[in-house]
């Protein structure tokens, strides 16, 4: 089985932000790897896991987990910490023509070597901690002609069926949805606890394959990527308006109910 | 709270709220001393303290800083029990032993913990495992614990002082940051933030990583650098609840851990250090915002160290890494705290505490506290005073040279008598070459290069000591002791700091200050301490009296700033603003020629009678010598016949040459420290820092006779007077085997009873016996008593002696 997860590096979410201009000013914040990518990372290795003679990840699984990422050559700082948890390899997509890429771009360039490579599942975070479109499974389900398993907060492999199967949360309720491979995965935060890398992963990552494409290597046109092919541009940066009060709820009685007609009407419960 | 503003007057002014400044708060509220306010740029403990690993060990390589680290815990321990307790748990401290140089170590240190009471105790490798199951045993040799060391958060022990110290009337500001501080005749007057200005008595630089940026504001030089240190935290993995596990240290595999939680908080010191902000071009830089920040990770220079944790703990390879941890401390160029009075009266610094500033904290703050109530340090800090800084420090090359080496060292095994090799060499006498030349193997005292000895000179083997003290031992001292016994030994001594006293009110200052009569008149040199006023030495030195209103001090070579701080702080506070003060160390070479046959080689050089009735002992002339007019002073330090000579630098070579030349057919040969040191050990002369120090009293230390009784006043005679009789004394103790040397802090035992501890020791080359310094209870100091003293775990017998044990008429002196 090859499981490809898709990955992104971000500026550290715990920092604050400052705009530049019309783009996000990345220069002087920690990039680190996207922290909702890194359950899509620990679900792959728990399959993985789950899935090979030895009970471990790594080439004698008899499977294998590539990192996918578009973005500047500073990105292999989170791929690395991608391997060091336990990948098996990355593939970074930089190139300058990419520079000003939206979410249609971005699918453009990571379906096009998804699909030389021969992967049987496709899993990613459910969105980036940056810009949070959460949009990018789907735009690669519908490039790749694949199945989409969007938003599954429980996933079960049958590798001998080929087939995955998983458990969403909506509105009303929770839905089972399967498909067969190939196919597209995308997990929220609540599906795992990722694990953190340890010194021999850490130490091995380095030993790790680790390769970076120009647009040229994967047969992308440089005109149809990057700012000059973007369907959609920034036109307006307002900073995020001040924490406005919250509501005081006062028990006169009735303050659990107010409570939780507040929290259904935030469709909280 | 940003526009508030800060009260208009404080008798005292802290700047920085990590545990350092929040202790001294604490301890100065603790005093009495409730007038202080305490300022801090961000919030408290965003500095270096949040970060720190919260490590607790109380034995260290010196007594002082091990009774103040004590003193921390027993702290703790009782914060523990107030309204904001510090997370302080006592789980104990193993160290290991991977080699047995370490194990000698730890024997040595078991060795002197008995002299403080404290529990640390010998235990087998596999009692080791038995408390720290995590561990393989694979190289280790031995090993120790000490059941009373501890672990504590490091920002709640900082915010559980900062609560203390309000509640006994200290204030304390958050968010204020200092801009400039006011001084008026080299003394605090207030401090100026962004929120108003503080006038003030006492400025505390309590600014830790900050702390040499804060001195700048005042031109005082605080030599700290700023060290990237890691550590990590890992996953937790030890079943909930179990009893906490010891902290653990494996000096030679450079880490150490202690429980986090359920994990383990790992970390060392690499091999390769890295400075932060700072360079050998430049001082430290540190960005107006960096608050509660921490510094990228290293990961390729931890590496040795994440692969050395696995060694001692297997499991180190597959738990997760929670958090890196990369932030900076301060650290010192020899890695002792920073503490005391600067230059600038009222102006205090206590930082620099080199990533053991948890464990010192407590103790810091209260040596801090006593010090400013008091005035003068309440106990031998020496080693941590910031006077111990030369000038050579205002160089920030030279800085960062030495608190690189000192970091890459740390957990090295430090035998006695190691020299430093990084910026060197700094200083150097006009000779210099000369004893390059003629196979000198030097030493670096104060970054002044010195002769420790001629490797020409070649000694019995044979009576290398055991044990350490014979580890950078060189048998060519015992030949330079000879030479200097029986024909003489010529000395190049141009290091000794030389301070120059110069008024009409000179004499009148110095009287004050010393406690001997220092003026007799032109032309006599006169031997004096300078007490503090608990009748402690703060220094001692020669003063000669040059002219009517000059007056010339030679001190020992790391002292010329701390006794001239000393001298200027008293000129200060005694209003004698019109006595001048200065420092001629670098204008003068000195040499010393001393021996039997000192008289008959200087005599072939000089017209000037040096006949005992013309040239008496302790007394100085101008005379010429090889054609250079120069200062010679019947002085010894070895306890021969000789004389100090004093001239222009640039006449070093030619007079030097001359002596040499002249001593030649006599047997005289150039001679070394080391063998100094072995000389005036045998004579019962006393170092500062060594035998004495601001702990000892003249009359504790057999030097009631530099003690005018006559004078009506002088600092410390309140002191002397009142206690005439102190229940200690120094004695000299022999070791029959000249091999059996005491280094210093070794357990001293009468009855089966520990008495006390070694000060210093060395060996006796005339008398051929091992001697040892020690502060002995008066009933234990009778001639020919004998007692026990204990070396790497054996006890051996020494043999108390009257002092001096060379020459005790001081016939060769005066001969």
């Amino acid at each position: 089985m090859k499981i490809a997860v898709c990955v992104k590096q971000v500026p550290d979410s715990w920092v604050e932000k400052k705009m530049d201009g019309q783009v996000l000013d990345r220069l002087g914040v920690d990039a680190v790897l996207n922290d909702l990518d890194e359950y899509a990372l620990e679900e792959a290795l728990r399959i993985v896991e789950a899935n090979s003679p030895t009970g471990a990840a790594g080439p004698e699984s008899g499977h294998e987990i590539t990192l996918l990422c578009m973005g500047p050559e500073r990105a292999t700082e989170a791929l690395r910490k991608g391997l060091s948890m336990g990948a098996d390899s990355a593939l970074l997509i930089s190139d300058p023509a990419l520079a000003g890429s939206d979410a249609l771009s971005t699918s453009l360039v990571l379906a096009q070597v998804i699909a030389s490579g021969g992967f049987d599942l496709v899993i990613c975070g459910t969105e980036s901690t940056d810009a949070r479109m959460s949009v990018i499974p789907a735009m690669l389900a519908e490039r790749l002609g694949w199945a989409q398993l969007t938003h599954v907060h429980k996933l079960d492999i049958d590798l001998a069926g080929s087939t995955a199967q998983g458990a969403r949360s909506t509105e009303i309720g929770v839905e089972t949805i399967s498909a067969h491979f190939p196919v597209v995965i995308s997990v929220p935060d609540k599906i795992n606890v990722p694990r953190y890398p340890s010194f021999k992963g850490i130490m091995g990552s380095k030993k790790k394959p680790l390769v970076i494409k120009a647009l040229g290597e994967i047969e992308i046109e440089a005109d149809s990527v990057g700012a000059p092919a973007s369907w959609s541009t920034v036109r307006e940066v307002t900073p995020r308006p001040p924490k406005s009060k919250g509501i005081k709820v006062v028990d006169t009685g009735d303050g659990g109910n107010q409570l939780v007609a507040f929290l259904e009407e935030q469709r909280v419960i | 709270m940003a526009n508030e503003q800060v009260p208009s007057r404080s008798k005292i002014v802290i700047i920085g709220g990590g545990v350092g400044g929040t202790s001294v708060a604490y301890h100065l509220t603790q005093l009495g001393e409730s007038d202080v306010i305490l300022l801090d740029r961000s919030e408290l403990t965003s500095g270096s303290t949040f970060h720190s690993a919260g490590l607790v060990g109380q034995l260290r390589a010196d007594p002082t800083l091990t009774k103040m680290n004590m003193h921390s815990v027993d702290l703790y321990r009782q914060l523990e029990k107030s309204e904001t307790p510090p997370s302080w748990v006592e789980c104990g401290s193993i160290k290991l032993a991977s080699t047995p140089e370490r194990l000698e170590e730890i024997r040595r240190q078991i060795g002197w913990a008995k002299t403080f009471g404290l529990d640390l105790h010998e235990i087998s490798p596999k009692e080791a495992q038995e408390r720290f199951p995590l561990m393989v045993l694979d190289g280790v040799v031995g090993a120790c614990i000490m059941e009373s060391d501890g672990q504590v958060d490091p920002s709640q022990l900082a915010q559980a002082l900062a609560s203390g110290a309000r509640r006994g009337g200290a204030k304390i500001f958050p968010h204020t940051r200092v801009l400039a501080i006011r001084t008026k005749n080299q003394s605090i007057v207030g401090v100026d933030t962004d929120k108003g200005f503080i006038e003030c008595e006492v400025v505390v630089n309590c600014g830790g990583i900050y702390s040499a940026e804060i001195g700048r504001l005042v031109d005082v030089r605080i030599p700290i650098v700023p060290m990237s240190h890691q550590y990590l935290i890992t996953d937790n993995f030890l079943p909930a609840g179990a009893p906490k596990l010891p902290s653990l240290r494996d000096p030679d595999l450079l880490i150490y851990f202690r429980q986090e939680v359920d994990g383990l908080v790992m970390g060392g010191y690499e091999r390769e250090s890295r400075p932060w902000v700072t360079s050998r071009e430049k001082f430290d830089d540190i960005p107006a915002n960096f608050n509660g920040m921490l510094l990228p990770e290293e990961w390729e220079r931890f590496e040795e160290i994440a692969i050395n944790s696995q060694v001692r703990v297997p499991k180190m390879g597959e738990i997760g890494i929670k958090k890196f941890i990369n932030g900076p401390e301060a650290f010192t160029p020899d890695n002792e705290f920073c503490l005391g009075e600067t230059e600038v009266g009222g102006f205090y610094v206590a930082a620099g505490f080199c990533a053991h500033g948890i464990a010192g904290a407590g103790g810091i703050g209260k040596v801090m506290a006593e010090w400013i109530v008091g005035n003068e340090p309440p106990m031998d800090l020496w080693h941590m005073d910031i006077r111990r800084f030369g000038s050579s420090y205002e160089s920030p090359a030279f800085t960062m040279d030495r608190v690189q080496e000192n970091y890459e060292q740390y957990y090295d095994i430090h035998y006695p008598l190691e020299e430093r090799q990084t910026g060197r060499p700094a200083k150097t006498s006009s000779v210099y070459e000369w004893h390059k030349e003629h196979g000198a193997v030097f030493g670096e005292k104060a970054s002044w290069e010195r002769v420790n000895y001629y490797g020409t000179h070649v000694g019995d083997e044979g009576n290398r000591p055991y044990g350490w003290a014979g580890k950078n031992w060189s048998a060519a001292v015992q030949v330079e002791h000879q030479i200097t016994r029986t024909s003489a030994g010529i000395f190049d001594e141009s290091s000794f700091a030389k301070l120059k006293i110069n008024g009409a009110r000179a004499g009148e200052f110095l009287n004050l200050v010393c406690s001997n009569n220092v003026v007799r008149g032109i032309n006599r040199t006169v031997y004096t301490q300078a007490l503090n006023t608990k009748g402690g030495i703060e220094s001692d030195y020669t003063v000669t009296q040059v002219a009517e209103e000059e007056f010339l001090i030679i001190t020992g070579t790391a002292f010329g700033n701390h006794d001239g701080g000393w001298l200027r702080k008293q000129r200060r506070e005694l209003k004698f603003d019109d006595v001048q003060i200065s420092d001629s160390t670098s204008d003068l070479a000195v040499f010393g020629i001393w021996g039997p046959k000192a008289r008959e080689i200087l005599q072939s050089l000089t017209t000037y009678d040096l006949g005992n009735e013309n040239f008496p002992f302790m007394h100085s002339r101008e005379i010429e010598v090889a054609g250079v007019k120069l200062r010679a002073t019947r002085i010894t330090y070895v306890g021969e016949l000789g004389w100090e000579l004093y001239l222009p630098v640039k006449e070093g070579l030619r007079v030097w040459s001359a002596l040499i030349a002249a001593g030649k057919p006599l047997g005289a040969e150039p001679c070394g420290y080391r063998a100094i040191e072995s000389l005036r050990l045998e004579k019962g002369y006393l170092a500062w820092g060594s035998e004495i120090n601001t702990e000892t009293t003249p009359l504790e230390a057999g030097l009631g006779f530099a003690v005018s009784q006559n004078k009506s006043a002088f600092i410390g005679k309140e002191a002397l007077l009142a206690d005439p009789h102190p229940k200690r004394a120094l004695v000299v103790i022999t070791f029959d085997d000249l091999k059996q040397t005491p280094l210093g802090n070794e357990p001293i035992r009468a009855n089966g009873e520990i008495i006390g501890r070694i000060k210093s020791g060395g060996q006796g080359y005339t008398i051929r016996k091992g001697i040892g310094y020690a502060y002995l209870p008066k009933e234990f100091t009778t001639p020919q008593s004998t007692l026990e003293v204990e070396f790497f775990g054996e006890w051996k017998i020494g043999v108390v002696q009257s002092s001096p044990l060379f020459d005790p008429e001081g016939l060769r002196i005066k001969g």
